[in-house]
């Protein structure tokens, strides 16, 4: 899947009904209950404003904070293996489930792992990978990509569930969330028990005491970091947070932002592995860090902002192109506004150079945003440095020229309009603009334009 | 202030699924236990936390420091009810704060069915941050020992956004709390 095809797969979304309506009530649903859960409290904006600061300092000053973090983590045991790229993340991980002779691992939700493929790489080497988020684990039978960062299988319906059910766990037909919800905890339960190598992402690591902090609602990966020998855990390099103190600020923003929650079922918080201090959990915990372009994009003025998110998926939510096209449309690991702003901007601008037009620019995405990511404005001027590129075709070149243009001179413009009012009274209805005629009717032209009325309204001195 | 904290913590436990009662001392937990779960002794577990710094004994179950470390994991998961000390309750969010512990693993609060926590009203904090403070306190640096955050019984709303409770940890979560209103 690519970006690049993200106008072919947007008209096919938005044509799908079906998909429109399911995507509209999750969407719809999430929105209510972050409301609620948002309203209550009164310093709401000071906290995103703290938040702000607090990632604008962690990823201005990245390095000395990714040192802090690493030292401290291997202060409480932990291996911590750094990665430049993906290939090398890869190849780390790939090599720690080797050397203690694994075949099967289980596997919490994580963005960092769908970004690295790591699922194909190593399932292509032999290792079977089961994810064991319900949404997860749905999306994998199906073989698909998540479609939403916190609810990945959101583009689905339970009937949708219930054949895929049916069909690859050889049960009875059931589109009973409760019963489909049985089932996989009956089948993973199982996993977890004999897997010797547990694999999670990170939500938020602190530098000065190295602790993991993991969010979520199922259990599943309380049960990947504390049933399995190895725990592998893997974060990109801005995850990290200055202290162990700005926690509970994180912690009260994400979970009411990204599931309308006060607080998730569980927060995880690991000090390494078993050792004197820690009774239990696994034997080794290894930590893989990824750069993957992001200690570039950390020096630009202004695309570092794109590394403050930290995956609530509020912006999701919120965003009228979101809910009409959903998240495969992008192409992108990450879809919605902020998958539009670090697709071209941490991944391949030429590629993605349509995502950041997939916006009304309403600026929605801004107000929402739990750590003030001026996402809109970032879109408008990644719109400009695409256009700087030469990516956009000549016709629209020559069109944006001839517009500036009329839009120079009050008579062009008249004329113009005069030009626009007789081609529309000769066509009618079929007066031809690609990619929006074909949906919705050409607005009817008045028959005399604001400026004659304008003009006559003064003659008769009105 | 303490009682309005008190009230605080068990809507919004109740709210996010869970159960909270209050106890005036620690004999009647036996009967809280009792009147809400009809489990076998064998298959109800109980943290050492429990007798050694609640001083309450006699509960219905097998404490977990008579089982050997080996034979631990296969004890629990065939287990119903855990039952766990904590150490802090969160008003604001309804969070039970559990740290790691020689006598209270971690699998004790993950892998019965049931899980229940048992915290005197001194524990309670008006937020996160407050108890956060107490703990770096009480362990030195680079010797925090791992913790958990519970603030409800295992959930998911992947499915349409239903919301199911019991994924893959507890179905059911549970909070005595001894003191009084």
């Amino acid at each position: 899947m690519k970006s690049s095809q993200f106008k072919i797969r947007a008209r096919q979304a938005v044509g799908d009904a079906d998909l429109r309506s399911k995507i509209k009530k999750a969407t719809g649903i999430s929105l209510l209950k972050r409301e609620q859960v948002v309203s209550e409290i009164a310093d709401w904006e000071d906290l995103r404003r703290r938040a702000h600061e607090l990632r604008k300092e962690t990823v201005d000053n990245i390095d000395s904070y990714l040192r802090r973090f690493i030292e401290s983590a291997r202060r409480n045991n932990a291996i911590v293996h750094e990665a430049d790229d993906h290939k090398t993340a890869n190849k780390i991980i790939y090599d720690i489930i080797r050397r203690v002779s694994a075949h099967t691992v289980v596997k919490s939700k994580s963005m960092i792992t769908e970004e690295l493929h790591l699922n194909t790489m190593l399932e292509e080497n032999g290792i079977r990978v089961i994810e064991t988020d319900l949404g997860e684990y749905i999306v994998q039978l199906a073989g698909e990509t998540p479609s939403h960062i916190t609810a990945p299988a959101l583009h689905k319906s339970k009937e949708d569930i219930a054949r895929l059910f049916h069909e690859k766990l050889n049960i009875p037909y059931s589109d009973d969330p409760v019963k489909l919800t049985a089932v996989a905890r009956e089948r993973l339960r199982d996993e977890f028990l004999k897997a010797r190598v547990g694999i999670t992402g990170v939500n938020f690591a602190t530098a000065d005491t190295g602790t993991l902090t993991i969010v979520e609602n199922e259990a599943n990966a309380r049960l990947c970091t504390t049933l399995p020998e190895v725990h592998i855990a893997i974060m990109s390099i801005e995850k990290i947070i200055p202290s162990f103190d700005d926690l509970p600020l994180f912690l009260k923003l994400l979970p009411r932002s990204a599931s309308g929650q006060r607080m998730t079922s569980y927060v995880t918080c690991i000090n390494g592995p078993r050792s004197y201090h820690n009774p239990d959990g696994p034997r080794q915990l290894h930590i893989v860090i990824l750069d993957g372009g992001r200690k570039q994009l950390a020096k630009h003025p202004a695309w570092k902002e794109a590394l403050y998110c930290i995956r609530c998926g509020a912006c999701m939510n919120i965003c009228p192109i979101y809910q009409s096209v959903g998240g495969h449309a992008y192409g992108s690991v990450y879809p919605g506004p902020i998958g539009s702003v670090i697709t071209p901007t941490l991944f391949n601008m030429k590629d993605a150079q349509d995502l950041p037009f997939a916006s009304s620019l309403c600026g929605a995405c801004t107000d929402i945003c739990p750590v003030k990511i001026d996402l809109h404005h970032h879109l408008l001027f990644e719109r400009r440095e695409i256009v700087n590129r030469g990516y956009k075709s000549s016709v629209e070149k020559i069109g944006m020229v001839l517009w500036r243009w009329i839009m120079l001179s009050p008579g062009r413009l008249e004329f113009a309009g005069r030009v626009g009012w007789f081609f529309r009274k000769l066509l009618g209805k079929n007066m031809p603009a690609p990619g929006w005629t074909p949906h919705r009717q050409f607005p009817r032209i008045p028959l005399r334009s604001f400026r004659s009325i304008m003009r006559s309204d003064k003659k008769h001195g009105k | 202030m303490e009682n309005k904290l008190l009230y605080r913590f068990q809507s919004r436990i109740q709210e996010s699924g869970g159960w909270c009662e209050i106890s005036a001392s620690g004999d009647g937990i036996s009967d809280i236990l009792n009147s809400k779960y009809m489990f076998e002794k064998e298959k109800i577990v109980i943290s050492g936390r429990v007798a050694k710094e609640l001083q309450l004994s006699g509960l219905p179950g097998m404490c977990i420091d008579e089982v050997k470390p080996n034979n631990r994991r296969a004890l629990l998961s065939e287990a119903k009810l855990g039952v766990t000390f904590c150490d802090g309750l969160i008003a604001e969010t309804g969070t039970v704060v559990l740290i790691n512990h020689p006598s209270e693993p971690r699998e004790l609060s993950l892998l019965p069915e049931y899980h229940v926590v048992i915290a005197k009203q001194t524990q309670l904090y008006e937020s996160l941050d407050k108890c956060f403070t107490k703990i770096k306190q009480l362990y030195p640096a680079g010797s925090i020992p791992s913790i958990t955050l519970v603030s409800g019984p295992s959930r998911t709303s992947d499915i349409e956004k239903t919301l199911v409770i019991g994924v893959h940890g507890p179905v059911e979560f549970g909070v005595i709390i001894i003191g009084s209103r």
